[in-house]
């Protein structure tokens, strides 16, 4: 669809309207509040008249929202008021990322429609709406619809969505910044082709926060035709007032390591009291619950302080929402959860406690306060270690030059492909040819081979496996005609309770009950929480979550029962997922900086005085070298580097290392990983061996290691493990939901383990197998900055030889012991457990 | 090396056992042709599992070169899996089981293989020199049994990690045999089903890559400590294989609710009677209560699993027809009709063999045995399923029992002379 033919089919009555100017009833309303409809609004709604589709990306509180719904409202306005009994088609779909959203911006979409008076309907559609009301919708669809990809996955996948979307005009995609370049985002970019074939018409209208590369998401919007040259139309709103951005110069002293920001908690305290209303970020889910323990702990005034992260309970959560859009509350302790473009209040202050990771996310964050365009939005950084604080720094300078983190264009995933094609299914028998066309039309799938499509579809009917002996089992059939239809309704049914690219770690719901207390009828539920951690808790533990100090009770079902209780030293869940790698911009700029000894004078004395001892003790790389240090301790050769490319990077690398370093006859005993460097420890010393010439530095680090070592490594890895599960959910193999069961994460994994191991045995390049590699390079191993940073440091490695500890390493070395990689569970460690009850048997004292 | 009944036994790392003195290896739950048993239910896993468990297989028989083997029963995961099995993998066994005089013990799953087909001998159960080798396990002592069906793993912590394995569970006397099979899961022997065999200290022996590690019972440690309280219901497998298929060893525990197969309720096991209630048995408490919070019943005789389901029984069936007839009050009504919708597969399928228990009692209608006899569950299925729709579904539309989505004309039309169309999958 290109758009000349889409100017020729444009509706008649468009012509009567002001080329420059919206209606009189919108302009007289734009003018009744005192408003001017600003130019990016207006140009949006010219698009969008014409049968366009644009991008529009503008600052927070750009009226985004209200510019993506303009065209939608003249047009609907334009049929006129709805006859009684009148059934008119969907004209608008509106999806965001999060239910919330959905909800908060159909209820900002009715101020404009009562106040013109205008005869709009508006529903929302999310998981939460009743069965009733969705059943309702798809019988007489309101005039406009919030919903998620997921329902609109789920609509697709209806026998009716043909009818249901077939008088669809625009659909309007809210943070496509956030949604494109994820799973989700690949879901909805196949839910979007669908929708072009079901009602051609259709114009697309993103809304977008400042992004690197916008063309990625002008791409997204339109159907693509093998070249870069179908891009959407682009809309920029002015830019916003440069933020205001200030670090924390904490007067205590900064802690070398660790995330807690305990130091800080005071002066986080005076900021709240100063302001009226605060937004605390933090970055996992722990941290929030130990901030907000901590703020009560000082908070002698009482103030009104909230919590709110994706682990509580939706009502709970709703409760917080609702405070702060009342104005109720002085300060909220949140995660991610409260990113992206809710409305809620007036916040004057945004704190970001510990590392911003990313910089886009960081303007993201501080865009949360005042959403006014001409006046600055303030934000305090505060570091919670030293590291951080140069992190913190090279995140303020590039809020204040706005500065974006560039994003990796990835294909679109295959398991999500896998579950479109079942979906399509559900709704309709298919034509092979017909929907890989329409595949290919959607951006991130632009490139997909027509081989690779065959084999998603031969994997949705009969799993794809070389021996065909499945075929009389087969969940698609085809018709003799050659289309693919069902094998049988229940399918459709199991598709539609699985639905979704969001898979969860295995989930506990915690529910309160009186101390002591089995299970009485009721209890509130106040959460969730992960099966791992409570599984590592016996009764009678103490532990902190949802801004108590609880005492773990027991499970029951799918329930952990937990009571109030006091106690000072409570745990703290850890919880997956919450971790983001510090981003490529960052971390280079932070490289820059330590080289730049011009620089230091800016940072706070402490930290300037930890880089100049350093410098005296070790030595300081400069940028794109690699800093390797060496040294002896406590009987253990302990080896540091500084790579600066994010844990999970470091993670593999450590791996890969050690591996090595075996060969090579180092012995060595272990590893950890943190953000910014990486620790081996190993019986032997590297740096001597290196000297006597058994090995060199440069084949240590040479790239090859991403070949045998790596694959060697895979084959009894846990984190592919854990991606082959994902990719095997959402691609439909293993069920989350099945009617009937309530099945807990915990029992899926084990045996998609055991699955993982046959299928890497038999047929290593099965569907599966990709998606899961695809995963994993992008995700867990961050196998993409590895081969960077190894091609990066070639023939610039700095070895250092120490005779202690140096300044740098100390952060590192105390991560030991506390930093675990998980699951990585190997013959020795039962050996040794084995051993040490012999020793323990045999000891004769 | 370990010894019961003065043999000597060689635990392999693969999970296979060696009796030297015998000249004779043992391997226990192969479950061959589980992943297609799964894949006719509509889950395509990888077809690869028999393959791999005979390669395996061929590399211990190789490596002992044994004169006699015993597969210890679940040798497959269903009565139809020989059938299914590939060329090659067909020849692949067909060789084995004619290189070596072979046994198979009848499990569970598949009870006695046809050896006129596969090869070998096919019996119930067998002797080995002081030993008795048999599929599942007595729940009496049983000095110089070896058994398999519980899938024994063990759980150890060392340095903050948890290792899970396979695993041989020994006293001294018997011994449970790790599961062989590709695609087999694994009970923890800390689960209550293991402690009715060992009255004492036990050891587990860990299955690591080339060796197995010896571990002390007590040191092992279960993956939900808090979920199984000591004591807990025992529910033994005899208890529940109405349809000669313990489901609960190898599909509920071991694997738990399998890989989301079952797609329509008809294997899936024992649960609390209430309705929309989850709970599984073994998280019955001390008394053999349901820990189920609607449970409301007080008598805990009445709340014991398989005796509320032969009281159901007798209610729904026997005199299900005078209940209703009778002006019964509400109450009364409603729980019937719970109970009904609690039905799944395997109680339908053991519905006669209660009703013949019953019948000492001589309390029941003969006309209704008659019926009963004649028509069978399958007669109940196909009449009733769409008034249970009606009244029962949790989510609307949706059948309890077959877990099919009943379009609303049909909700409404009461008894339907097209049966639901999932019914007939239900009889897998």
């Amino acid at each position: 669809m290109t758009s000349a033919p889409k100017t020729k089919q444009a509706p008649q009555r468009r012509t009567k309207l002001p080329q420059t100017a919206l209606p009189d009833a919108f302009a007289a309303w734009f003018a009744s509040r005192g408003w001017e409809a600003r130019a990016h609004q207006i140009e949006l709604a010219k698009a969008g008249l014409a049968g366009k589709s644009a991008l529009l990306i503008a600052p927070t509180g750009g009226g985004k929202t209200l510019a993506g719904f303009l065209p939608s409202l003249v047009e609907i306005a334009d049929q006129g008021p709805r006859k009684p009994g009148q059934v008119r088609k969907l004209h608008t779909l509106y999806i965001s990322p999060l239910k919330a959203l959905a909800v908060d911006v159909a209820r900002n979409l009715e101020m404009p429609i009562d106040e013109m008076g205008l005869d709009i309907r508006v529903e929302t559609r999310t998981g939460d709406t009743p069965q009733n009301r969705r059943q309702r919708q798809r019988r007489d669809p309101p005039d406009i619809l919030m919903t998620t990809p997921e329902q609109l996955a789920l609509l697709l996948s209806y026998a009716d969505s043909d009818r249901f979307f077939s008088g669809l005009k625009a659909v309007v995609l809210d943070e496509l910044h956030a949604l494109a370049p994820s799973k989700r985002g690949d879901l909805l970019s196949l839910g979007l082709a669908q929708l072009r074939r079901l009602s051609p018409k259709v114009r697309f209208t993103g809304l977008s926060a400042t992004v690197e590369n916008p063309d990625r998401l002008r791409r997204y919007l339109v159907p693509q035709d093998g070249t870069d040259e179908a891009l959407s139309e682009l809309v920029m709103g002015a830019g916003g007032t440069a933020p205001d951005v200030s670090i924390l110069s904490s007067k205590e002293r900064i802690p070398w390591s660790g995330h807690s920001a305990r130091h800080a908690m005071e002066e986080v305290y005076e900021a709240i009291c100063a302001n009226k209303l605060v937004l605390v970020f933090v970055n996992t889910r722990s941290q929030a619950e130990f901030v907000f323990q901590s703020l009560w702990h000082l908070n002698e005034d009482t103030l009104p302080i909230a919590l709110h992260h994706g682990s509580l309970a939706t009502d709970k959560r709703r409760k917080v929402e609702a405070a702060m859009a009342k104005g109720e509350l002085r300060a909220v302790v949140c995660t991610s959860t409260l990113d992206l473009g809710i409305d809620w209040g007036d916040v004057d202050l945004v704190i970001n406690i510990g590392a911003p990771k990313g910089a886009s996310r960081l303007l993201q964050r501080i865009g949360r306060a005042n959403h006014r365009l001409d006046e600055p939005s303030r934000a305090l950084l505060v570091p919670s270690n030293r590291f951080e604080v140069l992190e913190c720094e090279a995140a303020r300078e590039a809020a204040m030059t706005a500065t974006q983190d560039g994003d990796i264009d990835r294909p679109g995933a295959l398991d999500v492909l896998a579950q479109h094609i079942l979906g399509i299914a559900c709704a309709a028998p298919f034509d092979a040819d017909d929907l890989y066309r329409d595949v290919i039309s959607a951006a991130p799938y632009r490139e997909l081979p027509r081989e690779t499509f065959d084999q998603a579809v031969n994997f949705v009917a009969t799993g794809g496996y070389a021996l065909k002996s499945y075929d009389r089992f087969a969940r698609l059939r085809q018709t003799p005609e050659g289309q693919w239809r069902l094998a049988h309704p229940s399918i459709a049914q199991r598709f539609r309770m699985n639905v979704g690219t969001i898979v969860e770690a295995p989930m506990l719901k915690v529910k309160m009950v009186r101390p002591g207390g089995r299970a009485k009828r009721g209890g509130r539920v106040i959460g969730e929480i992960e099966e791992y951690f409570i599984e590592q808790l016996a009764p009678g533990d103490t532990f902190l979550f949802a801004g108590y100090v609880l005492k773990f009770e027991g499970i029951q079902e799918q329930e952990a029962l937990a009571s109030k209780t006091k106690d000072d030293t409570p745990a703290i869940p850890a919880y997956y997922g919450g971790k983001f790698p510090l981003s490529t911009y960052l971390a280079g700029r932070v490289r820059e900086m330590l080289s730049d000894p011009a620089y230091w004078p800016n940072l706070p004395d402490q930290v300037s005085e930890w880089l100049k001892i350093q410098q005296w003790r070790s030595v300081l790389p400069k940028p794109g070298e690699l800093l390797l240090e060496i040294f002896p301790r406590a009987d253990k050769f302990y080896m540091v580097m500084y790579p600066f490319e994010g844990r999970l990077a470091h993670q593999t690398l450590g791996m890969l290392l050690t591996r090595r370093l075996d060969r090579f006859g180092a012995r060595p005993m272990g590893f950890v990983a943190s953000e910014y460097a990486l620790a081996v420890w190993c019986l032997r010393d590297p740096g001597l061996m290196a000297q006597q010439g058994e090995f060199t530095f440069g084949d240590l680090f040479d790239e090859d290691m991403l070949g045998d070592d790596l694959e060697a490594w895979l084959a009894e890895s846990y984190l592919l493990k854990r991606t082959f599960r994902n990719c095997a959910v959402i691609a439909g193999l293993i069920e989350r939901r099945f009617p009937g069961h309530e099945k807990s994460g915990r029992q899926v994994t084990f045996s998609s383990d055991l699955i993982y191991d046959v299928l890497r045995e038999h047929e290593p390049d099965h569907l599966l197998m990709q998606a899961t590699w695809a995963d994993a390079s992008s995700g867990l191993l961050d196998l993409k900055r590895l081969s960077s940073l190894l091609a990066r440091v070639k023939n610039r490695i700095v070895v250092k030889r120490l005779d202690r500890v140096s300044p740098f390493a100390v952060p590192v070395m105390l991560e030991i012991g506390k930093e675990s990689v998980p699951g990585e569970a190997n013959e020795s460690l039962l050996a040794e457990a084995s051993e040490s009850l012999i020793e323990e048997a045999m000891r004769l004292i | 090396m370990i010894s019961i009944c003065g043999e000597r036994l060689v635990p392999d790392a693969s999970g296979a056992l060696h009796v030297p003195a015998h000249n004779t290896l043992i391997v226990s739950d192969l479950h061959l042709e589980k992943g297609s048993s799964y894949a006719r239910r509509g889950v395509a896993l990888p077809p690869y599992d028999t393959r791999a468990t005979l390669k395996l297989l061929a590399r211990v028989l190789r490596k002992y070169q044994p004169a006699h083997v015993v597969s210890l029963g679940d040798s497959f995961h269903d009565p139809e899996g020989p059938e299914r099995l590939t060329g090659a993998d067909r020849d692949a066994l067909i060789a084995m089981t004619s290189a070596h005089d072979w046994l198979w013990i009848a499990g569970n799953h598949e009870g006695l293989v046809d050896g006129h087909v596969l090869g070998g001998r096919a019996e119930e159960e067998a002797d080995l020199g002081n030993l008795i080798l048999r599929h599942e396990p007595q729940v009496a002592p049983a000095t110089g049994e070896i058994a398999g069906h519980l899938h024994p793993c063990g759980v150890v912590r060392q340095r903050g990690r948890r290792l899970r394995r396979r695993c041989f569970a020994t006293d001294g006397t018997r011994m449970v045999m790790p599961a062989f099979g590709a695609y087999t899961g694994g009970l923890n022997v800390l689960d209550e089903a293991f402690a009715p065999l060992f009255h004492g200290p036990f050891n587990a022996l860990l299955m690591g890559e080339t060796q197995v590690y010896p571990m002390p019972g007590n040191v092992l440690c279960l993956m939900r400590c808090s979920l199984r309280r000591p004591g807990a219901a025992n529910l033994t497998p005899q208890h529940n294989s109405y349809d000669g298929q313990s489901q609960r060893a190898d599909d509920e525990n071991a694997e738990p609710y399998a890989i989301a197969a079952i797609p329509h309720g008809c294997f899936a096991q024992p649960r609390c009677l209430r309705i929309g209630c989850s709970l599984t048995p073994e998280r019955y408490d001390e008394q053999g209560k349901s820990p189920c919070r609607r449970n409301k019943q007080r008598d805990p005789r009445k709340q014991r699993w398989h005796y509320r389901k032969c009281q159901t029984f007798e209610q729904l069936f026997v005199f299900g027809k005078e209940h209703r007839q009778r002006p019964a009050d509400a109450a009364k009504k409603r729980q019937d009709h719970r109970a009904i919708g609690n039905l799944v597969g395997e109680d339908r399928l053991c519905f006669r063999a209660r009703i013949e228990e019953k019948d000492d009692d001589g309390r029941r209608d003969k006309r209704d045995d008659a019926r009963i006899a004649k028509k069978g569950c399958g007669a109940w299925r196909i009449s009733r399923i769409p008034r249970i729709c009606r009244r029962l579904g949790s989510s609307p539309g949706l059948c309890l029992i077959c877990h099919f989505e009943v379009p609303s004309h049909r909700v409404f039309a009461g008894i339907t002379p097209r049966r639901c169309s999932t019914a007939m999958s239900c009889s897998i």
